[in-house]
């Protein structure tokens, strides 16, 4: 699993049934894009050369817990019904409240499917260097 | 963090963690599993998780942890809570997302060594005809009004429209439709994820197999599901798909606020509920049924095709190449069940993640067949080990709500099981010991390796030992096919 740099970055750690992801960034909005990309990183993306695509989002909600899940299931759901993955991200977060602008690709399909995205222990925690949480996926 | 010293040994296959070790729990949990399997969840934080279970308002008697068990996510699975009811809790995340997720069985008088000479083409036309792996969509296309009747009458729709007979009806869990299911409660991202997947298997540890009877331990049972030793029988493993997924994400996520609005506070927000009493408890219940019977049918739909399969490749070379159905039961659901909690006949809400119903002889919503032995108990194992049929006993109704377990349980994670087995490696040595392999990916077939599993024998004669299931047969794997 990839360790990206180390100030932002994620890393796939045990879960005896289902997956698991640390990810850690010196912004919130660092800590949802490396989230982001080690969720496609455990999907194993096939074929990233498909046509250019492009989503805004506005979401908001009761903590930045929640605005994580909902942020990864909004991309889940968006490869699951539309085979579209993002590598450009620009995020506003502003508790509670997320803003972006995302540019990707249309992809052939993924290696892997996950359910869901859960809550389970969910706690964005504030470190010396910036954000560190840790999300477990339902496969 | 429960320790080995957190339990009280109850008898040789139950122990106990008591509700002293921790203040926020309501009831006791109740572990059945003999030492070793005990020691094997202590590596986890299966135990854990279970005291957290035990902390759900409403909570009727004890938290039930099954010899399978292993971590889940809030819930472990291999779990069994019960509420009561009225204004006990519903929890999303102790169903977990793949609502109804469960077991088929279907057996035949097709003697294996008569099959055998067809097994590699029975293997590809099964992963051909039953559309598996990642995203996988079935051949049928459904519209949103013919899915809102699918989740309206689960089994019902199947055999209205020609995929099920009455018989099949009759031998499925709740006879496949749960009353009070109301597509109204689903989002329409649920809907259009479900749509295009009814009759397809989907990916993880879903798989259809094809096993022989090897051993039979009840001919008298055995006779009454029409298994018959060394005959082939399929067993499938599937869910409610991407619309199950998205009823519990749209569920746990409204479900943050709606704890908050009923004071409720749990030790893990992935176990968030609501009074089943409360508009949003009765909402999602009716979803949840909802995506059971999408569940329900689902099965039935991949059993028609597995029909289509036998009897084409079987045909003018096998008499009767009819698959006849077992059981069908759900590991992964909620019910409104009477149960006796502390002496008193109790209406319950019981949550089942991991764990099938195991009803006893004579007990209320199991089929007639079946009403004198007990309902079928379906426990598959790991991929190339061995299956059993085992059926439910009267003591399961005193001790886990009537469930037992619902396969082998993990061991170890699926990034360990990558790093210490290669897929082709695997496959081979299935291929070497007589099983054929059909799967859409090496690495998830790595992931699924018989490793990374307890030993399916040693959860059953945990379960027999407790009381909770009688033996009645033991299958082994000829074919897997896995998405």
């Amino acid at each position: 699993m990839n360790v990206q740099n180390q100030e932002d970055g994620f890393l796939e750690i045990p879960h005896s049934a289902d997956l698991a992801l640390q990810v850690w960034a010196a912004s919130l909005s660092g800590l949802f894009i490396q989230a982001a990309k080690g969720m496609y990183c455990l999907l194993r993306i096939e074929n990233h050369e498909g046509s250019e695509v492009f989503r805004k989002m506005d979401m908001q909600e009761i903590d930045f817990e929640n605005l994580l899940v909902s942020f990864l299931n909004e991309l889940l759901v968006d490869l699951q019904l539309n085979k579209k993955v993002y590598d450009q991200f620009h995020l506003e977060i502003n508790h509670p409240e997320l803003i972006g602008d995302l540019t990707g690709k249309k992809i052939s399909g993924v290696g892997r499917e996950i359910k869901a995205v859960t809550y389970h222990n969910l706690k964005i925690a504030k470190t010396k260097s910036g954000f560190q949480t840790t999300i477990v996926f339902d496969i | 963090m429960v320790r080995l010293q957190d339990f009280r040994k109850i008898s040789e296959f139950e122990w106990e963690i008591p509700r002293s070790i921790r203040k926020d729990m309501r009831g006791n949990v109740r572990v059945f599993a003999s030492y070793e399997m005990l020691e094997k969840g202590l590596q986890d934080r299966s135990f854990e998780q279970a005291v957290n279970a035990a902390t759900l308002p409403g909570l009727a008697g004890n938290v039930a942890v099954m010899p399978d068990v292993h971590q889940g996510y809030g819930f472990p699975i291999g779990g069994v809570a019960a509420t009561l009811l009225p204004d006990g809790v519903i929890s999303p995340g102790a169903i977990g997302y793949d609502i109804n997720c469960g077991v088929r069985l279907m057996a035949s008088f097709i003697h294996f060594e008569e099959a055998m000479p067809y097994m590699e083409e029975l293997t590809n036309r099964l992963y051909f005809e039953c559309p598996s792996g990642v995203g996988s969509v079935s051949s049928l296309k459904l519209s949103r009004s013919v899915l809102e009747k699918v989740c309206h009458e689960g089994s019902l729709w199947t055999l209205k429209n020609g995929y099920a007979s009455n018989e099949d009806l009759d031998l499925t869990e709740d006879q496949g439709c749960l009353q009070g299911a109301d597509p109204m409660n689903i989002s329409p991202r649920a809907l259009e994820r479900g749509m295009p997947q009814v009759g397809s298997l989907g990916s993880g540890n879903h798989f259809i197999e094809i096993d022989r009877v090897e051993q039979i331990f009840d001919t008298a049972a055995a006779q009454a599901m029409g298994l018959k030793e060394n005959c082939i029988c399929l067993m499938l493993h599937s869910g409610s798909r991407g619309l199950g997924h998205q009823i519990c994400t749209d569920y746990v996520h409204d479900f943050q606020r709606v704890s908050q609005k009923y004071g409720i506070q749990l030790p893990d927000r992935e176990l968030v509920c609501a009074p089943l009493s409360s508009p949003e408890g009765k909402a999602y219940l009716s979803a949840m049924r909802s995506a059971a019977n999408y569940a329900f049918c689902n099965r039935q739909v991949l059993a028609f095709f597995a029909r289509q399969v036998f009897e084409s490749v079987f045909a003018g070379k096998i008499k009767n190449p009819f698959l006849h159905l077992v059981y069908d039961l759900a590991h992964n659901m909620g019910k409104v069940e009477t149960h006796l909690v502390n002496g008193k006949k109790e209406k319950v809400f019981v949550h089942r993640k991991g764990a099938t119903r195991s009803f006893g002889p004579e007990a209320e919503g199991i089929p007639q067949r079946y009403a004198k032995i007990g309902q079928p108990v379906l426990v598959p194992g790991s991929m190339g080990t061995a299956s059993w049929v085992l059926v439910g006993t009267q003591t399961s109704m005193q001790k886990s709500f009537g469930s037992a377990c619902h396969g082998a349980g993990r061991v170890f994670s699926r990034s360990q099981a990558k790093r210490e087995i290669r897929g082709d490696e695997l496959r081979n040595r299935l291929m070497r010991a007589g099983i054929y392999v059909k799967a859409g990916s090496l690495s998830g077939l790595a992931e699924e390796a018989p490793e990374a599993y307890k030993d399916v024998d040693q959860v059953v004669e945990c379960v027999i030992g407790a009381g909770l299931a009688n033996k009645v047969a033991r299958l082994k794997p000829l074919a897997v096919i896995k998405g």
